[in-house]
């Protein structure tokens, strides 16, 4: 299964994303002979509700199936290639939000998609989280779709391992001041459940106030891909690049086989699930109600960005 | 808080290596240790089978005396034992009087990992802590668990082998990460009675504090006692964000994980 890893930058005008990741995926079409191509999560831009990007309400986001996804289906088809457009604010008929992943087949047609089940920062007050963690059944295979922030829930990638998936693919975004934690963490993940991981970020920065204070959230790219063996590839944390690699089912397949003498490979079948029900209990130290908080520092941050605006309108017309 | 791991060698017989470790424990500087972790099978390869009884008290007042020497937490680190006629691998935490306050046993079979169901937290007064034994540590489950029971610090007597040996010491921080949780792993140094590789860590969800290669070693790790609290609190300003995969679970969607 040979994989083109997209890792796109943000560039200046939003608008513009469509445009470069279309011609990102078009270009790796025709320079190598791919199975899948994959992009990152917002490779249409940061989202609306994240810091200061207000004002990208109905630019980077869309719905679903939509202008968007019709650019990218004419091009699965002209190619006869998988396209994950991973992920999306996806806007949804009823006014709320969904942070959403698609896989496109070769014909265009959609053959799965994820929606980002344990939500982050704002989109625990913005964002419907999804509600299932499956498998895709695909011309490979068993695969899984996991995004951005629901690998840091070891759970989700352990379910889609136990379900049958070879192999994970994660939108997600890099945060600038965890990345030697997150590529490690990322090949323990690949090792102990034994699957192919191929992880997608973009490049790009957004500038806003939060709780109060202004501050920068920094994407670092840094897309991965690995196998249980170790990291196959890993891209630049500034810029723009696009990974291919080969990557084999057929050998996670191998892996899986019992050993009774190689406990190397075995983290999916050594397990006793019955000792394992407090899994299906909450953290014991959560005493706070992080939703009630989020809600309370968008009003805050809201209230605050009314009164610069006030300001900033009296001092331009001289008041 | 101070941690120590101690990474010692198999000699030719299990009172020879108990005399061993209690040497590199003694002439380690103990002053206000915390909790000091030995390796599973600390004694001998678990291919000589089960200590006698005997031997097992000695070692165990041996231990006992140690820990209220040094007003430490111990793990005292396993050994194969005969209980009801069945081999079992046997671990145990002994408080700082020395008295045994979780013990953890998983049935022993000739060379074929085992994995428990026991994953014992208890409270200590440095916090929660929670131990491992073996094959556990592996699977991903055990220091979930722990993590969600408030454990802030996992101690585990395990073992890596020669088969991807440098897998498993980047997965112990791995999991450290993953889980929001210190861990000391302990295992014993490459020698010619096994074919274990040392590779003991202690390391925080941050980063890798300390690390062995083969050979005998006592790792020594100190932090600031709020050090694990503080990773573990939501900061909702996301300049930290290691405590996100504990409070951001969805309970109700990983039933999958608890059936056969």
């Amino acid at each position: 299964m040979k994989v083109a890893m997209i890792q796109t930058i943000w560039q200046k005008d939003p608008r513009d994303n469509l445009i470069s990741a279309c011609k990102a995926v078009e270009n790796s079409c025709l320079e190598n002979s791919v199975d899948i191509v994959c992009l990152p999560e917002f490779f249409l831009g940061p989202p609306w509700y994240m810091p200061g990007q207000n004002s990208l309400k109905g630019i980077t986001d869309t719905t679903i199936p939509g202008s968007v996804t019709e650019e990218f289906r004419k091009l699965a088809r002209k190619h006869k290639v998988y396209i994950l457009l991973g992920s999306m604010v996806e806007e949804l008929a009823d006014g709320n939000y969904c942070n959403t992943a698609i896989l496109l087949d070769r014909n265009g047609e959609i053959a799965g998609r994820a929606h980002k089940v344990h939500m982050f920062a704002n989109e625990m007050v913005v964002c419907k989280p999804g509600e299932n963690i499956d498998v895709i059944d695909t011309e490979f295979g068993l695969i899984g779709i996991a995004v951005c922030s629901d690998f840091w829930v070891p759970e989700t990638i352990r379910m889609l391992a136990l379900k049958g998936a070879h192999t994970i693919f994660i939108p997600g975004g890099s945060l600038k001041q965890n990345l030697d934690a997150m590529i490690n963490a990322f090949s323990t993940t690949a090792y102990l459940n034994c699957v192919n991981l191929i992880y997608i970020s973009p490049v790009g920065e957004v500038h806003g106030i939060r709780g109060g204070r202004q501050i920068t959230v920094s994407f670092a790219g840094t897309s991965l891909a690995a196998t249980p063996k170790g990291i196959l590839a890993k891209a630049p944390s500034d810029d723009a690049s696009t990974e291919i690699v080969n990557i084999s089912p057929k050998e996670i397949e191998e892996l899986r086989i019992p050993s009774k003498t190689d406990d190397s490979w075995q983290s999916l079948i050594l397990r006793n699930p019955n000792a394992y029900r407090y899994l299906l209990q909450n953290y014991a130290d959560m005493g706070r109600d992080l939703v009630a908080e989020t809600q309370t520092s968008i009003q805050q941050t809201s209230a605050v960005s009314e009164a610069i605006n006030k300001v900033t309108e009296d001092f331009t017309v001289g008041k | 808080m101070k941690i120590k791991v101690i990474q010692n060698q198999w000699l030719n017989t299990p009172l020879d290596t108990l005399n061993a470790v209690t040497e590199m424990i003694s002439l380690s500087k103990m002053t206000q240790n915390d909790f000091l972790v030995l390796p599973e099978h600390v004694l001998t390869p678990p291919s000589n089978g089960p200590l006698d009884a005997e031997f097992v008290k000695h070692t165990l007042e041996k231990f006992s005396a140690l820990a209220k020497q040094h007003n430490t937490y111990l793990v005292t680190g396993s050994w194969l034992e005969k209980r009801q006629n069945k081999v079992v691998n046997v671990n145990r935490m002994l408080d700082r009087q020395g008295q045994c306050i979780a013990e953890i046993e998983i049935k022993y079979s000739s060379g074929t990992p085992v994995v428990g169901s026991n994953f014992p937290v208890v409270d200590t007064d440095k916090g929660k802590v929670g131990m491992l034994l073996g094959q556990d540590f592996w699977a991903l489950e055990t220091t979930r668990i722990q993590s969600l029971k408030g454990a802030e610090l996992v101690l585990v007597s395990g073992s890596i082998q020669q088969n991807n040996s440098q897998s498993k010491k980047d997965a112990i921080w791995g999991i450290s990460t993953l889980n929001c949780v210190a861990i000391a792993f302990a295992n014993t140094a490459n020698s010619d009675m096994g074919n274990n590789t040392g590779l003991s860590t202690i390391t925080r969800p941050d980063q890798v504090i300390v690390s062995s290669d083969e050979d005998l070693d006592i790792l020594d790790a100190e932090w600031d006692d709020d050090t694990m609290s503080n990773l573990r609190e939501a900061d909702l300003t996301f300049r930290n964000t290691l405590w996100f995969g504990l409070w951001a679970r969805r309970k109700d969607l990983y039933q999958p994980l608890v059936e056969s």
